[in-house]
Order: C-alpha cells, then sequence, then structure tokens
C-alpha cells in the first residue's frame, strides 16, 4: 500500500521478533507546510512512542498525540526535506528506533493533488445552488 | 549607570519574547481540544478574481479517521456566504485509504467571504462537522 512507509522486524532478541508498522495518514502529496502531519505506529505488542527526531530542518516540529500515544505528527512552518527517526519503547520496555526515511514537506500549490472521484464540484457556475 | 545596563536589559528582554515566541508556535501546531475522531485540515490554495469580479476559491483538503488510517470515510462540502446564502454545488464523496487528500473549487458571484462546513462520517457512523470562514 502506498501509505506504508516502513516494514521493520526488530528486537532480535533469541524469544522473538517484533514487527511495527509506520503509517502516515495522510498521501504523501497532502505534505505542505502549516499542515498536522499524523503517523500511526502499528504493532503486534504494547509501543510507546519517546521521542521523534527531525533531521536536517529547524522549519518542523513533532509531537506525540496527546491523545494518542502510537501517533505522532510533524507540522512544518516552512518547506522543508528531512529525515525522520521515532525513538520509542516496546512492551519490555526496551528500546526501539524506527526509521521513516526522508519527508518532503511544500508549500501549498506545488504538489499534485486529484479531486475526489464522486460527486465533486469543479469550477462551478456563479450562484450555483 | 553602569555603561553595560541598557545593553543587558535589552538582551534580558529579547530573549524572554523570544521565548515566549517559539512556545506560541508550540501551543498552536495541535489545535483538537478533545481526542479527535478525524484527523483534518482544509486550506485555501489560492482565490482568483476573473473580469466579472467572480471570485475563484481552491481549497486543499486531507481528511483521516484518527483510530485508524486505513478506514473509508465519508465527507460532505457546503458553501454559503457570510450570509448564508448557499453557493456552489455541495461536494461529496467516499474517501479511500489512499484518497485522502483532494481539491475542491468554489466560484463565487459577487465579493464576499466564503464560509465552508465540512462534514466527516466515520465507518462507524461518526459524524463530526466544522466550519471555516475565508
Amino acid at each position: 500500500m502506498a501509505l506504508l512507509f516502513y516494514i521493520l522486524s526488530i528486537l532480535n532478541s533469541s524469544l522473538y521478533a517484533e514487527t511495527i508498522l509506520i503509517q502516515s495518514h495522510y498521501p504523501n502529496s497532502a505534505y505542505i507546510t502549516q499542515r498536522l502531519l499524523p503517523f500511526s505506529l502499528s504493532t503486534n505488542s504494547g509501543l510507546k512512542i519517546e521521542n521523534i527526531r527531525l533531521f536536517g530542518t529547524e522549519d518542523c516540529q513533532s509531537l506525540t498525540d496527546p491523545f494518542y500515544p502510537t501517533i505522532f505528527h510533524i507540522y512544518c512552518f516552512q518547506p522543508a526535506t528531512m529525515s525522520v527517526t521515532a525513538e520509542c519503547r516496546d512492551a519490555n520496555n526496551q528500546p526501539v528506533s524506527l526509521s521513516l526515511g526522508t519527508i518532503v514537506v511544500t508549500d501549498i500549490g506545488q504538489t499534485a493533488t486529484s479531486s475526489p472521484t464522486e460527486n465533486s464540484s469543479p469550477f462551478t457556475k456563479p450562484g450555483g445552488q | 549607570m553602569p555603561i553595560w545596563l541598557p545593553g543587558l536589559i535589552l538582551s534580558a528582554f529579547l530573549y524572554q519574547n523570544c521565548g515566549g515566541f517559539l512556545a506560541n508556535k508550540s501551543a498552536n501546531i495541535y489545535s483538537y481540544q478533545t481526542a479527535p475522531t478525524f484527523f483534518y485540515d482544509v486550506q485555501l490554495a489560492k482565490v482568483t478574481v476573473d473580469s466579472a469580479l467572480r471570485q475563484s476559491y481552491q481549497f486543499d483538503i486531507a481528511i483521516s479517521y484518527a483510530q485508524n488510517p486505513d478506514s473509508p470515510l465519508t465527507y460532505q462540502m457546503n458553501f454559503s456566504t457570510e450570509k448564508l446564502n448557499p453557493v456552489c454545488p455541495r461536494s461529496e464523496g467516499t474517501l479511500q485509504a489512499d484518497g485522502k487528500h483532494f481539491t475542491v473549487n468554489c466560484l463565487i458571484p459577487t465579493e464576499d467571504s466564503l464560509q465552508v462546513e465540512l462534514i466527516m462520517v466515520g465507518p462507524n457512523n461518526e459524524t463530526v462537522t466544522d466550519r471555516f470562514r475565508f
């Protein structure tokens, strides 16, 4: 699926391996400045986000969602290209570091978007309804 | 008065103001007051005015079901002027996992502010309505 960023098998202990999925809520085309960009971590066991590190930019901020402990957000004030690493703790309280790779955030209007397929209303007549 | 005192006071004042500015930037990023059912954002991409003084608004919208970004959801957008006169046909549809970013256009006949009502319905019929003014 296009939204999948990264599938990583971690915790190379002799007991088990854990699969963690980092998933963007929005497609890449929605990565524009002044927009909160949500990402979800899903795993087959407990996982808690401790810190999100952004490399290569000073124009963006990250935060863990105050209501959903496995969701974090990135917000950029200016266009930016960055690499993102999530530092987490697994169910056994072991540190886990996950890389999302590179994310590019542009100004609005500089990304390719599509109109929804159903019943959309591109450029309508004045006084439409 | 020592010659360095004004500089010290100015430095302390500027330092405090920078700190406050950064704190405010952080506080404004997350706007949800309670656990959101949807993550969503409506931004005005551009406004153009034609020779008949009609204003064309283009909106850039992203919506996702918070607890599961794979869940499909439906949306409806209604447009009206500041005096609540409806303009532009409503935009509505179902958004699948990969289609949660789209643009919508609205052309209004006169110079007026535009109100946008966004209604989102989740997989369990959870409904959230928000309104924006442009």
